[in-house]
């Protein structure tokens, strides 16, 4: 089980956090969650995919990083962060935080806190990034993660209204990806969904309408632009040979 | 003991808060302004009546109770180290409170339960179709402060001496209540305890009413002739201006009070606690030559008249000694967030 705590800036006034990105810190993931806060930047670097859970049938955003297990194209030790790319999930960039949510004494409502996973490799007093600043203010860096995990929890809170929608309007379809790695390899990835770009064409001006005003219209469209980065993918597979 | 009794008016019975009433600045019991409230008409047929018109009204939302053992005697308070509270708080239906209250009834000394200051519309809606009354509020530019109104329920129980940063006008519409008022110069006679942690917010004064250790707190002798009592029978109402020091003993086996809280003060400015929290910071513990020169200085920009700061200035370079607007708010605090910040 993970050591989480409440995040203060007493007790963690010395830790510091490291933000690079590296194989060694368990960074080799060939996929990561992703919410539809972030649908618009990562559409300009990865593949955008949804998977449904077995039993709950809800579907659920992810991004592809690599073509086989355990690998994932974008770790580069030459790139400043480790991560060669502009935008960074941010179910990965949020790093060892985690969203809690808080009892209020005053009342009936929960607010979001921030924990932290006192095990995660990343935690440490010596190498990275202060939380705290020397009286107790809170970091650039904790700032940033603020707003990482916002876009989560903001994310999660729109998803299944996104997938709902998405479903009402029969817009989901399987999506078996072929991928040939130009020197003869060829690979199958499965059981992935994406978003039916012909009957997206073909929505009525009503349907239309009612997907833009909820924000999700250009999601679809970031998801389908977003297919174009497969061949982004072979071509960092193809540079690492 | 205390001597002095609040003053009481018995003319006025109306749906609207006499405006004179506010003006007073001083506490006053309106005698029977709520006698005609439905949960007073039930109250006074039986304490099983009122119950069961509060249940009639009850939407099923789990609330905060406080829950104190009997040998607590109601008092609810701190330890006896001060660092911790002498009661538990449980999420629990209001419902199943009520009965709990209804069986401690034979009882001659039963377990203390309280659902204090519980917003009426998020747990009894329609209730204040029944039972309300109309603060009247001054016309203001920028938005005020929300009334906030609120129901306790409980049994025998105290809530001991302190302030609250808003107006308020307390309706006793079942059983009994007794309310022991200082006023706000009062507050060193009173000796407050921990400011944190404190059973609502505020911190209690430490003085045992029912019993007071003159040895340990030989000021509250001096208190004891600025206090007044206030004793509310059901239907009768207290306005108590805020920052006054108040403690509250509900008298009978099944007591519920409905109150009003308001500020007349903006919106923007929160709570002024968090002024006193930046003193702690950064004041209270520079030299004291500082530290006095200090004291003139809010005296100056803040205590006396608001104005005088400003007055020899042209208007272009008031700045913040000026109005303070939307704008002036917003750049306050952004200045305030980034100083603190560090």
């Amino acid at each position: 089980m993970a050591n989480t705590a409440l995040l203060n800036n007493v007790t963690h006034h010395q830790l510091k956090v490291i933000t690079r990105f590296g194989a060694e810190f368990g960074d080799s993931i060939s996929s990561a969650l992703v919410f539809p806060t972030e649908f618009i930047e990562l559409q300009k670097e990865y593949p955008i995919l949804f998977r449904q859970h077995p039993e709950t049938k809800k579907y659920q955003a992810t991004v592809l990083l690599g073509l086989s297990q355990n690998e994932n194209l974008f770790l580069n030790s030459s790139a400043p962060s480790g991560w060669a790319a502009h935008y960074i999930p941010a179910t990965v960039a949020k790093g060892p935080f985690l969203i809690g949510m808080q009892h209020q004494d005053s009342g009936n409502s929960n607010i979001p806190v921030i924990h932290i996973d006192m095990d995660h490799l990343k935690v440490n007093n010596e190498n990275g990034y202060p939380l705290f600043l020397e009286h107790g203010g809170n970091s650039p860096y904790l700032e940033y993660i603020a707003n990482v995990l916002k876009t989560i929890h903001q994310g999660i809170a729109i998803q299944d209204a996104m997938f709902t929608l998405f479903s009402e309007l029969d817009l989901i379809e399987p999506i078996d990806i072929d991928i040939d790695l130009h020197n003869g390899e060829k690979r199958r990835l499965l059981g992935n969904f994406t978003i039916h770009e012909e009957k997206l064409m073909e929505l009525g001006g009503d349907q239309l309408e009612r997907l833009n005003k909820l924000g999700f219209l250009s999601l679809a469209f970031a998801v389908i632009t977003s297919m174009t980065n497969i061949r982004r993918l072979t071509d960092i597979k193809k540079s690492h040979k | 003991m205390i001597t002095a009794s609040t003053t009481v008016i018995t003319d006025c019975t109306s749906e609207t808060l006499d405006e004179r009433i506010l003006s007073s600045k001083q506490p006053v019991i309106i005698k029977g302004l709520v006698k005609h409230w439905a949960l007073v008409e039930q109250g006074r047929q039986s304490d099983r009546n009122a119950i069961d018109y509060l249940k009639s009204h009850y939407n099923g939302r789990p609330s905060v109770a406080c829950i104190g053992s009997p040998e607590i005697q109601g008092r609810f308070f701190y330890s006896a180290d001060g660092t911790q509270l002498n009661y538990q708080t449980q999420q629990m239906k209001i419902d199943e409170l009520l009965d709990l209250i209804q069986a401690g009834f034979s009882e001659k000394n039963p377990t203390s339960y309280y659902i204090a200051s519980n917003v009426i519309d998020t747990h009894f809606p329609g209730f204040r179709r029944e039972n309300d009354i109309v603060i009247p509020r001054p016309e203001a530019n920028v938005a005020q402060e929300d009334l906030r109104v609120s129901i306790w329920i409980g049994n025998r129980t105290t809530a001991c001496c302190h302030y609250d940063a808003s107006d308020n006008l307390a309706c006793c519409v079942v059983g009994k209540r007794r309310f022991t008022l200082f006023p706000p110069d009062q507050i060193a006679n009173l000796y407050p305890g921990p400011l944190s942690p404190t059973p609502g917010g505020q911190a209690l004064s430490m003085v045992d009413f029912a019993n007071p250790d003159f040895s340990k707190y030989p000021r509250f002798a001096e208190a004891i002739t600025h206090g007044q009592i206030a004793e509310l029978e059901a239907g009768d109402a207290l306005y108590l201006p805020s920052m006054w020091w108040h403690q509250v003993e509900s008298l009978n086996p099944f007591n519920v009070l409905v109150n009003y809280w308001w500020s007349n003060s903006a919106r923007y400015m929160g709570s002024a606690m968090n002024v006193l929290y930046h003193a702690l910071l950064s004041l209270r513990d520079k030299p004291e030559h500082e530290r006095q020169a200090w004291k003139h200085i809010f005296d100056y920009y803040i205590f006396d008249d608001p104005e005088q700061a400003g007055k020899h200035l042209p208007d272009e370079a008031h700045g913040y000694l000026g109005e303070i607007d939307a704008a002036k708010n917003k750049m306050l605090r952004a200045l305030l967030l980034n100083k603190l910040n560090r």
